[in-house]
């Protein structure tokens, strides 16, 4: 479900007209439910911003799937024309180091949470510095959303230019318009975009995998998609292609246990992502096995970033040391 | 205009410094603000920003000017210091530090070269031979068209021959100093890749052709060159680039007139690389085999290290390059 933040009801109220929302009574503010989207009111300012959004993902997290922000700002770059919608990029606050970014692009812009409304002249100069726009919330908004781990947009229309002489007032007289032209917007450009990321939902590679025969642990889940990740990009190679490679088509004849052809798997991904790691490696284990059979103990730095080995030797067994391999084991080591 | 806003300190607006780059920028719009520190880094500004916000700021710089670099900087064992007159680059290298090391991309132009340039003297005093190099927070070239700080740092340089300027840079943009006399202690040195990671991984930079271009110009000119291939980044074939990009310098740089090659294997912070994944998640530059290394860095595991460096070197010195004027970059 996607869910809509305003800061104040006139913000929202043709939402509320125009979409079938019911109140549903909670502990934290307003909260309103649709079939497919649903509305919370937070109250103005960072504060109010930070402990109604934050209550409500920790009540209804698993159910909300993105949120949205939608309001009115001022403009701190007088170069800014009012009534214009604009999709925000990153979160600025004051007195804070932190920034949180949507996933919007360059036509986005960005914008400054105030702790208080801009009435000085001096605090709007010092201010679009950092963004051209202000709020009161946004960046709360996106703080809670990084820490609930949501994916999250703003959209804002322009009202007024910060510290010039609009009154608060007027601009609740024109709450209506402002609602209205976001409604619009957000039924022209947000609301589509949801459906298709739905859409775009699909299988994993291990259950594409499954379905041939292989069978994956959950670690050996995380492996592979560590593995294929890296796999993938450092050798241009779609899943498709993966899927149709030699390798996975071989594999799949094997009559082995669907557990050992996925280990197979990705041990042969592993040397093909790191094929002179793979090689030293096993040069390595064969001199250890072979200073076994001397009862000779021989340890290694497994990352291979270590120069320091390890022997240990039995005195009380016959043994020589000239059958150590030392040169062998630096040239090794020395790549 | 390459910047998107220009902020400038009320105690140097009035500048030459100041004035000239508005000039060069032909800029016709600022703010002035109070202090750099109190706007620029004071937030988190995300690095790729650069490519559509980048901003200019142009102040003073204040606290340590010049700082003494790390063990294994350097070619020759004589001190080695780096000066700071400027932060950030207009390139966009996805391996760069400084996209973790600062907190903001934008811009900043520092206006006391002559500041700098007293404590160089006083330290050239007190250690006697020793190096100076430019281009550790920002490209040295890329936007000297702009700033012109080089003639200054030139007549000190000219009269202190203890003294040794290194000017790094990725740029081909060689307007500002080819009109100067090369001097024996000054090198310019291009920090060079094979061209298949240089269009990965160097965005926003001169193809190394042009690079290889402003080389030659410089060595015609009769200046001393110095180069890095640093950092290397592993393919499955960079023997083959490496050895394509190597003989074509050959053709170019005489040993004469090469002061050094430095040599080192792509390596992170923690942190830089935590941010290298963060804004470059899809490119080949995140998804290296490496590990945490000896130093806490994030790097290749020291046998690959060790076969890139030795054969690499061995091209160069195939190629005719002195050993002695190859030296591993932040190795131990």
């Amino acid at each position: 479900m996607q869910l809509l933040v305003f800061a104040h009801r006139a913000e929202a109220q043709i939402f509320l007209k125009k979409l079938p929302y019911r109140w549903v009574s909670t502990p934290f503010g307003g909260y309103y439910q649709g079939d497919h989207t649903a509305i919370l009111l937070t109250g103005e300012g960072l504060q109010n911003a930070t402990e109604s959004l934050s209550s409500l993902l920790s009540f209804l997290g698993d159910q909300i799937s993105e949120v949205i922000n939608l309001g009115v700002c001022g403009a701190l770059d007088e170069s800014i024309p009012p009534n214009t919608i604009y999709s925000l990029r990153t979160a600025y606050c004051e007195n804070e180091f932190k920034s949180f970014s949507t996933d919007q692009g360059k036509e986005a812009l960005d914008c400054f949470s105030a702790r208080q409304r801009i009435t000085h002249k001096m605090d709007k100069k010092r201010l679009s510095v950092f963004a051209p726009l202000v709020d009161r919330e946004v960046w709360a908004i996106g703080s809670v959303c990084k820490r609930f781990q949501k994916s999250w947009r703003a959209y804002k229309i322009v009202s007024d230019i910060a510290a010039t002489e609009t009154m608060c007032g007027e601009i609740y007289q024109d709450a209506a318009f402002y609602s209205q032209e976001l409604y619009q917007f957000y039924e022209k450009n947000v609301s589509q975009w949801v459906s298709t990321q739905v859409a775009g939902s699909r299988e994993k590679l291990p259950d594409k995998l499954e379905k041939q025969g292989f069978y994956f642990t959950f670690s050996q889940r995380n492996l592979l998609k560590n593995l294929f990740e890296k796999y993938s990009i450092l050798n241009d190679v779609s899943e498709k292609k993966f899927l149709d490679s030699r390798l996975v088509q071989e594999l799949k004849k094997q009559k082995i246990k669907p557990k050992l052809k996925s280990e197979k798997l990705l041990h042969a991904l592993y040397a093909e992502l790191f094929p002179l790691q793979q090689e030293i490696v096993e040069k390595l284990e064969q001199i250890k096995n072979n200073l076994k059979k001397e009862n000779i103990h021989f340890e290694y730095d497994r990352t291979l970033e270590s120069p320091l080995v390890n022997f240990q030797i039995d005195v009380s067994q016959p043994t020589t040391l000239t059958s150590v391999p030392l040169q062998e084991i630096q040239k090794q080591l020395g790549g | 205009m390459i910047f998107k806003n220009i902020y400038i300190e009320s105690d140097v607006k009035e500048h030459d410094f100041t004035k000239n780059i508005l000039r060069s920028l032909k800029a016709t719009e600022y703010q002035e603000i109070d202090k750099i520190e109190n706007y620029w880094g004071k937030v988190k500004k995300p690095y790729l920003q650069k490519r559509d916000t980048l901003n200019l700021f142009i102040g003073e710089k204040k606290g340590a000017l010049i700082k003494k670099a790390p063990h294994a900087y350097g070619f020759s064992s004589e001190p080695h210091y780096y000066f700071i007159h400027a932060y950030n680059c207009i390139y966009e290298c996805q391996y760069c530090y400084l996209q973790g090391y600062f907190n903001s991309p934008d811009i900043v132009l520092f206006t006391n070269h002559h500041d700098i340039i007293n404590q160089m003297k006083n330290i050239t005093d007190e250690v006697g031979p020793c190096w100076f190099h430019a281009g550790e927070y920002s490209d040295s070239l890329a936007l000297s068209h702009l700033t012109n700080e080089w003639p200054l740092y030139w007549k000190f340089f000219e009269n202190n021959p203890d003294a040794k300027l290194e000017l790094r840079t990725k740029s081909s943009n060689i307007k500002a100093i080819e009109k100067l006399t090369p001097l024996e202690n000054v090198c310019v040195t291009f920090s060079l890749s094979d061209a298949k990671n240089a269009k990965n991984f160097d965005l926003k930079t001169p193809p190394i052709e042009t690079r290889l271009k402003a080389i030659k110009k410089l060595v015609d000119s009769g200046f001393r060159i110095g180069i890095h291939y640093d950092p290397i980044v592993y393919h499955p074939d960079y023997l083959k680039t490496y050895k394509e990009i190597t003989d074509k310098l050959k053709d170019i740089l005489p040993d004469g007139q090469l002061s050094y090659i430095s040599l080192g294997v792509v390596r992170f912070t923690k942190e830089v690389y935590n941010q290298v994944k963060q804004n470059y998640p899809q490119s080949k530059i995140s998804h290296q085999p490496f590990i945490k290394s000896f130093d806490g860095k994030v790097r290749y595991t020291r046998p690959l290290r060790s076969k890139i460096l030795n054969e690499i070197k061995q091209q160069l010195i195939d190629a005719q390059y002195l050993p002695e004027k190859i030296y591993l970059c932040m190795e131990d």
